[in-house]
């Protein structure tokens, strides 16, 4: 189920970049979400634990992924925190739904996301709505950013 | 500071090319399409100059702030560029809004996130695109995120929402009398998307002063989104930018003025366009006819021919 909490959120890791790169561990990198999710934002190639292969950048250290995908991978690594996905473009909303298909998760978001989809289930804590569409899901989220 | 400036940062590898006309500007957009990379490329040449092997192409100083110390930072830093990328969280806060208002600087700030303390453009929204690559290097530039608004015309169906009570809503009153239709004010610009949450099913047209409704454009835009059909959004700059549009009141140099906003407007004056267009069509009608007041405006706006004025302009504006 994805959960999400909006606006300010003092719980919340804000700045996940720095976070990740400083508690990602290396098999992170080489699962098959991972290479999925690298393949599809920065349109690169997992090298190994350390470095991605990027048509534009060359060999890139980890570090150097874009900010979504190191959030991304701290909801999927680490679910019982939580993590400020408005450092998460549009294009990582349906990696989120997709995390939360197997995983209770909690994010927050400072902003209101598109999840690109009409239809998908989210709990907002802010005001304990359950919502099933995007319609219900922006009034709601509209309320809180 | 004034001005327009085209900055063009490149390394071996990447190029990216910004264009900025206002105080305030803010990049948004997909993860992965650069905005680190750039904030990044620029910091080095801040840091090492040439010796980093980037170029930094602009007629002023660029730099990023990335420190703690962000407000002394921003306080010794003069007529320059100012890059702030994400995980930069007091770009929310009122000290920073603060800090924004009394420097002669330009902001770049990388943020999804609605800055309420800061008037900014929805014109200064911006988002990089990749546009070509070639002889090893991948070209960016930004484009703005909202562009070419639909538009429709006033009917007996419209219902037309202003941001506030005032001298706006007082010529849009006219206007829907005139058109035999509804206007009503959102009582403040943080209440019109709970104002058009309940009347999402409803043939409506909603003005604001685009030049500070930034932070509020993104959340708007997707309700329009909802009923592209009966939704519409009406931007100009300001209120006031509408009647110094329309030719009702005769300024020496307007139309250069409106013709290029941005080498009149001193950022450490004016935090936005809105206020700029405010104080000179306040200070150009003192003691005529046409005084201009925000809260209430004179009844010489009101003749058939000035309104007519303005709904032209409406009609006409892009």
């Amino acid at each position: 189920m994805l959960n999400i909490i909006f606006g300010d959120c003092p719980d919340a890791i804000y700045n996940t970049s720095v976070y990740f790169n400083n508690t990602y561990e290396d098999e992170w990198l080489t699962d098959e979400f991972a290479r999925k999710v690298i393949k599809a934002i920065d349109k690169s190639e997992v090298v190994n634990s350390r470095a991605v292969s990027s048509p534009v950048l060359g060999i890139i250290p980890t570090e150097k992924i874009a900010g979504g995908t190191k959030t991304l991978l701290l909801i999927k690594n680490k679910p019982d925190m939580i993590f400020n996905a408005s450092t998460c473009g549009d294009n990582c909303a349906r990696y989120i739904l997709e995390i939360a298909e197997s995983t209770d998760i909690t994010i927050n978001l400072r902003h209101v996301m598109d999840f690109k989809r009409k239809k998908f289930k989210a709990h907002i804590l802010n005001n304990d709505v359950y919502v099933d569409n995007y319609r219900d899901y922006l009034l709601n989220a509209v309320k809180f950013v | 500071m004034t001005g327009k400036y085209s900055i063009i940062v490149r390394n071996n590898k990447i190029q990216f090319t910004i264009e900025i006309e206002r105080n305030i500007t803010i990049i948004q957009g997909e993860s992965g399409s650069g905005k680190t990379t750039l904030v990044d490329l620029i910091a080095m040449y801040s840091r090492y100059g040439k010796s980093s092997g980037v170029t930094v192409n602009s007629k002023v100083n660029v730099t990023v702030c990335n420190t703690d110390m962000w407000d002394a930072f921003i306080e010794k830093t003069h007529n320059s560029i100012i890059f702030i990328d994400e995980g930069n969280d007091f770009v929310q806060s009122a000290e920073f809004a603060k800090a924004v208002k009394a420097s002669d600087c330009y902001f770049v700030i990388v943020t999804r996130e609605n800055l309420d303390q800061l008037p900014y453009s929805v014109k200064s929204i911006l988002k990089l695109r990749k546009t070509a690559s070639r002889s090893k290097i991948t070209f960016n530039r930004t484009y703005p995120v909202y562009e070419n608004l639909k538009k429709t015309a006033f009917s007996e169906r419209s219902l037309i929402l202003t941001e506030d009570k005032g001298s706006g809503n007082e010529m849009f009153t006219k206007i829907a009398a005139d058109y035999n239709c509804k206007c009503i004010s959102a009582d403040g610009k943080s209440n019109i998307k709970a104002v058009m949450s309940e009347h999402l099913d409803e043939h409506m047209i909603i003005v604001a002063d685009g030049s500070a409704f930034g932070a509020d454009m993104a959340d708007v835009y997707k309700l329009v989104c909802q009923n592209e059909e009966k939704l519409f959004l009406y931007l100009p700059e300001s209120f006031e930018w509408l009647i110094l549009s329309s030719d009702i009141v005769r300024i020496n140099g307007l139309e250069e003025i409106l013709n290029a906003p941005w080498e009149y407007i001193d950022s450490s004056e004016y935090i936005s366009w809105e206020r700029y267009f405010t104080s000179l069509l306040e200070t150009s009608t003192k003691g005529t006819p046409l005084q201009y007041s925000k809260s209430r405006l004179a009844n010489a706006y009101l003749s058939d021919e000035n309104v007519r004025k303005i709904v032209d302009t409406i009609i006409n504006y892009e």
